[in-house]
């Protein structure tokens, strides 16, 4: 019999008809269990109209048999809450079933009940639980104790009140150990997610005998309870030692997440320890080669562990130590877990493996997949920009690749460069010269926004600009913003520098800006920069040309830096906590994704180590997001009123004092964010679909 | 971990705008504010909003995430979930969760069509229900909710153990095929454990003949479980319960066989890639795996000698093991023993005090053999200056093998402090443990070497190649099913298609096997049945007629191109695949038309079309190998004894030992089942711009 006929919408009354029919035969179970699949397949094709079976459903708890109370069971937690007062009924088939001698019907009962919202269930199962949980069955034990947690999220109070948790919390001291390793589960469930009603913390005793119970409990009971050490804080060196020991074994279970809660605890203990990497000298190269060990697993497992390793990377250099080959991609990876993979490469990139990334980074660049390619090129632009003795190398390679005129390349190449001359300004000009000769082939709005960047900060010494730059003009009105923007700075970057040739474009562009283009904040630039360049004390300071313009819009532009790879520490702290979670994947602190999630932290204690996470990390990243200060470059006096009629101006008012700001930096802005890792993890955080949103890079 | 809701659904070509999901069966565990249903719709929707690469299996909307897996057949198992949940417990567990639905809906199949005498049907069903598809699923609607309420409760996993839940649930497979009526269904269900019994042990029968048919000598053993469920449903039920809450959670009690054995079947999977170009290997790693089939009675304790005393090196080296030498060097002694008496006691097939007996003669002489081959290789390690990912501050040995994770049976404890392999072990099938080592580097040739040349003869527009073989291992062993995978880059090389099923147009030759050209793939396949070990030159020719035209345009930078994957750069660099397509628009109706009929000397469509459906053209640079090495283990790993002892019963025990090395295709075998490991490995050649001559 295939029960692929069942799935086929039916209506209440025919089953009901069905019903009827089954109990005229003499023996009418089967019947009945395939009326009720039939029940259960409509449940899933989303057809509500069956809980106008309710009372016929209840009726049929009567019938001796598990199969056929289990489904009515499931009947019941779905539609009860639609008809709780024909459910109601049903009650007394689970008072009758729970005192049954067969301890399934007795978990199935209480299971059932605590699963239905509706008052007079939950109020019956809080009288039940009580004395279930002290049932002579373990599996019936087992139940309630999940039973507990099911209530707790229908009235969390009354748990409390009723002492259920501290009963659970007795059952830790249970002879059984798969029912230690279920309470534990209901425990750190409460902890996690009880939104600070309810506060686990373990006494020293206790941890240890968890710990001693590791061996005894299945995989998943192990995870538990590697999960649940965490909410034991360590008084002394010695205990976090002894029990980052006892955890060792597990680092080679078979079970991945046995071992990825592994390495979270002995993180965890790590703080309680002084230099744990040199009480345990191994202990880096373990816990390293247990993370890599898992990168043989199928993608999605990798991937969630190449995340963690970033996370680690970041927090945690001195007690894991990873070996950069081992990240480098095989040809038929996903191409996210390419794309973390080379994150990570990048990451552990240093002065001593410089040489082997980069011979590895060159054969991704020339590989068949664009995506890669691409990444492959921003990552020798950021690898130079990270280390500088490399760079000319870097460049060099990504000259190579563009000489080969292959469209996509040279766009990424364009990009990169924007990035690498802002760091070292005037060193590789040949570069720019290589892709200006391929400039047709860019046509994407950030490649064109840093080419044209490039135009305007390299208009002196390149000799037929204007005419590229009159070919991404002329296309002002349909470019998008960021482009247009750039054109508006760069055109009058162009003039201040060659004012002869660059007069009629940047006129052009300032009366496109200015009288065509609909965005009233492109025409406010446009009529800023006009103003700024026709001012009346633009060029008479001394008689030089435009000094004082240039002064404002030809500043140095703020130098970008690598430094802060790190996150900042207290978020990293907290992450720590999380490895293995969702939060991991997402890397972003907690809270912002998971609102009711409980904060961790490492609890207090003389033992606990203070770690130094590189300082320079909270200071490099805010300069970095921070606009030039110097208050010369900043004359907000100067235009102080506008007399340029404007409807929209006054509405825009607010905006101006950062204006310009913004159009230096606005874009300037950019680069720093693509050099800086920490928001290439926030770009990252959005390509693992977190905003859900396209990723525009 | 606390999912709210756990779904499967069925979503075939996704990347199609109206194709929608069908939720093929779901159940929820928490309390959610919105219908499990809408929040798969919500699932689809972002999943499409995003491009297909980046779509990691982890999906964040509002408020929501979604982690799931792909399995056949368009399946997806869904989890939802709005906390912070442990998400490696959480994707392990769908990954476990797919490999017991396959336990229990693919081995009652194979049983049922056991059970069928028809053996035409047979047949059928068994082809077709290798995979779990959306028919299967919806048939075992109740079975699978069985295992959702047992598996997790409340969203927290419970157990995955297969095993184990086939002592709970009992139910029977719903079988496509089979045309019951209701009368007879309820004639099984009242029959219902005695037909349970019949199944289980016909199961194993089953599986013991599938376990058979490579290499093994099976005793066709049949398992008799004395087990506790024979009576009452009742007390079945509390069987499980007192397996699961055991310490040792992983074995019911009361398992009798009449001839107790175990197998272990020690495969080896090489990942290996190498360089013809710069003449280097690039990559050789191994992953082993260790499968044990278990058919032991009563609670046996079994204890394995490894020789490779590096186990404990990776275990732990915090430690100064002076202690543990003495038990290494005793377990070396014993290893010897081992030998000796294997040797001289060479018809017995196993001795009394439990020492493992290699299935064959030669098998025991070959690993005397391999290993002092093992010793060289670790003599090669230590003068080059390479250090393996795992090295010991202990001492200078260094670790080979690597990364070895145990099953859960293996108290790690006191593996540690003890050093050896020391388990009660599950019934039936299970993982003993995995591992792995890096072999590179290591200036050991690789097992199977072969160079390909291709030569492309412009004038009389033709393409040679030839492509030399060699083997490495030693003469004894038989390499099996050795296929070659030789590319033939479409982008480079014009070959004649419409004309392609004309004689003379393709020849081969080969000194061995047999060779075939597979137009979809644009690949030469040359498989050899057998092939012995230290062959040096094997050789194979093919020759291809080649358009004339296009032939004479190719030059060595357009060689150059292909093998750096770069794409004929006068076409602006987009990829081969979207200039098919652009070209194929030029077309007039009328070339269509002659096309689509393979007239008027035009191309015939098809070809084309499939060719350009052939999505990586990074593959056409990679000549691939996939073959069976039995009895050998690449890296040297040897089990010296096996002792199993069961204080009670005291039988005799007959241990079985398998080696084999394999480097195998993408597609799954029963061995994944037991494992969420990736089960294959790539063998890679990567062609250079020598691989290829141009004469004109």
């Amino acid at each position: 019999m295939s029960d692929g006929k069942l799935f086929v919408k039916s209506k209440s009354s025919e089953i009901r008809a069905e019903i009827e029919r089954a109990f005229k035969k003499s023996k009418p179970h089967a019947r009945v269990k395939i009326i009720l699949k039939k029940i259960l397949s409509n449940i899933m094709l989303n057809n509500n109209e069956m809980c106008n079976l309710m009372e016929d459903v209840i009726d049929l708890m009567r019938i001796d048999d598990l199969d056929i109370r289990k489904m009515c069971c499931h009947y019941l937690i779905v539609f009860a809450r639609v008809k709780p007062k024909e459910a109601f009924r049903a009650l007394q088939f689970f008072n009758r079933f729970r005192d049954d001698r067969n301890p399934i019907l007795r978990a199935l009962s209480i299971k059932t009940v605590s699963s239905i919202g509706v008052p007079e269930f939950i109020d019956f199962s809080f009288t039940i639980v009580g004395k279930l949980l002290h049932d002579s069955d373990a599996y019936v034990r087992k139940a309630a104790v999940f039973s507990v947690s099911r209530l707790y999220q229908h009235d969390p109070k009354r748990v409390i009140n009723e002492k259920l948790a501290a009963s659970v919390g007795d059952m830790l001291r249970d002879s059984n150990d798969s029912i230690i390793s279920a309470a534990l589960a209901c425990l750190s469930y409460l902890h996690e997610h009880g939104e600070g009603k309810f506060t686990l913390v373990l006494d020293r005793a206790t941890a240890f005998k968890l710990a001693s119970d590791l061996s005894k409990v299945n995989e998943w009971g192990q995870a538990y309870i590697l999960n649940l050490l965490i909410c034991f804080t360590p008084q002394t060196g010695e205990d976090a030692l002894s029990f980052i020991e006892t955890i060792i074994p597990c680092l080679q279970h078979q079970n991945s997440s046995v071992i990825l809660n592994s390495i979270k605890a002995i993180i965890y203990f790590g703080n309680y320890v002084k230099n744990p990497e040199l009480v345990i000298p191994t202990l880096s190269k373990r816990l390293g080669s247990s993370l890599v060990s898992l990168l043989s697993k199928p993608p999605e497992i990798q991937f969630l562990v190449l995340r963690n390793v970033i996370l680690l990377i970041l927090s945690r250099k001195e007690l894991v130590s990873f070996d950069v080959k081992t990240f480098f991609c095989n040809y038929n990876d996903p191409i996210y877990i390419k794309d973390t993979k080379l994150e990570i490469i990048y990451l552990l990139a240093n002065e001593n493996n410089v040489n082997v990334v980069l011979r590895e980074l060159e054969e991704y660049a020339t590989e068949i997949d664009i995506a890669m390619a691409r990444k492959a090129i921003r990552a020798f632009g950021n690898l130079a920009i990270k280390i500088e003795s490399v760079s000319d190398q870097c460049i060099e390679i990504i000259c190579d690749l563009v000489s080969n005129g292959i469209s996509y390349i040279v766009r990424e190449a364009t990009i990169v460069m924007k990035n690498v001359i802002r760091k070292y300004p005037r060193r590789y000009d040949y570069v720019v010269k290589e892709i200006l000769k391929h400039h047709k082939c860019i046509d994407e709005p950030d490649a064109k926004a840093a080419l044209i960047w490039l135009l305007g900060y390299y208009a002196q010494r390149i000799d037929n600009i204007d005419k590229i730059f009159d070919e991404f003009v002329s296309n002002f009105k349909e470019e998008p913003l960021e482009v247009q923007y750039v054109i508006l700075s760069s055109a009058t970057k162009f003039y201040l520098q060659v004012p002869d040739k660059g007069e009629p474009l940047v006129l052009k562009v300032l009366k496109w800006a200015t009288e065509e283009v609909d965005n009233p904040d492109v025409r406010d630039r446009g009529f800023m920069y006009w103003r700024l360049i026709s001012h009346v004390e633009a060029n008479t300071a001394n008689g030089e040309f435009q000094s004082s313009t240039k002064k404002i819009i030809l500043d140095s532009n703020p130098i970008i830096s690598t430094e802060n790879d790190s996150i900042d520490p207290a978020i990293l702290e907290e992450l720590d906590l999380n490895i293995g979670t969702l939060a991991s994947i997402y890397l972003k602190p907690v809270q912002t994704v998971f609102r009711f999630a409980r904060k961790k932290s490492l609890g207090e204690s003389p033992a606990l180590q203070s770690h130094s996470l590189p300082s320079t990390a909270t200071t490099a990243s805010t300069d970095n997001f921070s606009m030039p200060k110097s208050s010369s470059t900043y004359p907000v006096s100067d235009y102080e009123s506008p007399k340029i009629p404007d409807d929209n101006h006054k509405f825009h008012d607010h905006n101006r004092d950062s204006l310009i700001n913004d159009m230096d930096s606005a874009f300037e802005k950019e680069p720093a964010k693509m050099a800086s890792t920490k928001d290439k993890l926030v770009k990252k955080i959005s390509s693992a679909a977190l905003l859900g949103r396209k990723n525009k890079h | 971990m606390s999912i709210i809701a756990l779904c499967i659904l069925h979503w075939p070509e996704n990347e199609l705008a109206y194709q929608s999901s069908e939720l093929l069966i779901g159940r929820d565990y928490q309390f959610c504010p919105k219908n499990s249903i809408d929040l798969i719709y919500e699932f689809e929707a972002a999943f499409k909003t995003l491009s297909p690469d980046e779509r990691t299996p982890f999906i964040y909307s509002k408020g929501i995430s979604y982690i799931y897996i792909w399995g056949d057949n368009d399946i997806i198992f869904l989890a939802i979930t709005n906390r912070n949940v442990q998400v490696m417990q959480t994707i392990i567990f769908l990954k476990h969760f797919y490999l017991i639905l396959m336990e229990f809906l693919i081995d009652q199949e194979a049983f049922v069509t056991k059970g069928e005498e028809n053996a035409k049907s047979n047949d059928h069903s068994r082809k077709s229900n290798i995979m779990i598809d959306k028919d299967s699923i919806k048939d075992n609607s109740c079975l699978i909710y069985e295992l959702f309420d047992e598996c997790i409760d409340f969203g927290i996993i419970q157990t995955t153990d297969y095993k184990i839940l086939r002592e709970f649930i009992k139910l029977h497979l719903n079988k496509p095929e089979a045309t019951k009526s209701y009368e007879d269904e309820n004639d099984y269900s009242d029959s219902s454990e005695e037909f349970s019994k019949v199944e289980k042990s016909s199961k194993k029968k089953s599986r013991k003949q599938k376990f058979s048919h490579d290499d093994i000598r099976s005793t066709k053993n049949k398992a008799n479980t004395k087990d506790v469920t024979s009576s009452e449903i009742i007390e079945m039920n509390s069987s499980i319960v007192r397996t699961g809450i055991s310490s040792i959670n992983w074995r019911p009690k009361g398992i009798f066989y009449p001839k107790n054995e175990i197998y272990l079947d020690i495969v080896e999977l090489i990942d290996f890639e190498f360089d013809l170009e710069r003449n280097i290997i690039k990559k050789n790693e191994i992953r082993g795996f260790c499968f044990t089939s278990c058919y032991l009675s009563g609670m046996p304790v079994c204890r394995i000698g490894l020789n490779e005393e590096k186990l404990s090196i990776t275990s732990s080296s915090h430690e100064p093991y002076n202690e543990s030498v003495s038990p290494e060097i005793e377990s070396d002694e014993k290893e010897y023993d081992a030998k000796d008496d294997t040797s001289s006691y060479d018809q017995s097939e196993q001795r009394d005090d439990g020492f493992v007996s290699a299935p064959n003669v030669a098998d025991s002489k070959k690993s005397s053999e391999d290993n002092n081959k093992h010793v060289n290789i670790e003599g090669d390690t230590e003068t080059s200056h390479y250090n393996t990912k795992v090295v010991s501050s202990v001492g200078q040995s260094t670790a080979k093998i690597a990364n070895i994770h145990y099953h859960q049976c293996i108290d790690l404890t006191t593996l540690n402090t003890e050093g050896r392999v020391c388990f009660i072990p599950p019934d039936d099938k299970f993982m003993l443990m995995s591992y792995q080592a890096d072999l590179f580097k290591q200036k050991k040739k690789p097992l199977i070497m072969i160079i390909p040349s291709y030569r492309i003869h412009k004038d009389s527009a033709k393409l040679q190649v030839l492509c030399v073989l060699s083997t490495s291992f030693t003469k004894r062993l038989r390499c099996k099913n050795l296929v070659i995978r030789l590319p033939v880059n479409p982008y480079l090389i014009p070959i004649r298609y419409n004309s392609i099923h004309k004689d003379g147009e393709m020849r081969f030759k080969a000194e061995i096997g047999s060779v075939t050209f597979k137009i979809d793939t644009s690949e030469l396949i040359w498989s050899i049945e057998e092939v012995h070990g230290k062959e040096t030159s094997l050789k194979m020719m093919a020759e291809i007629a080649l358009d004339k035209e296009k032939c004479l345009g190719v030059t060595d930078q357009d060689v150059n191109d292909a093998v750096h994957n770069k794409i004929p750069s006068s076409q602006g660099g987009d990829t081969p695949i979207s200039n098919a397509k652009n070209s194929a628009e030029v077309q007039s109706s009328e070339m269509e038309l002659d096309s689509f009929y393979g007239v008027s000397d035009a191309p015939i469509s098809s070809a084309t079309q499939i060719k350009s459906q052939y999505k990586n053209p990074s593959h056409y640079n990679i000549a691939r190998a996939t073959f069976l090495l039995p009895s050998l283990s690449y890296s040297g790993l040897k089990v010296t004894y096996i002792d199993v002892s069961e204080p009670q019963l005291n039988y005799s025990c007959f241990p079985w030992i398998k080696y084999s090395t394999e480097s195998k295709p993408h597609s799954s075998t029963d061995n994944s089942r037991l494992s969420d490991d990736n089960s294959f490995s790539d063998y890679l050649f990567k062609l250079g711009v020598s691989s290829y001559t141009l004469v004109s």
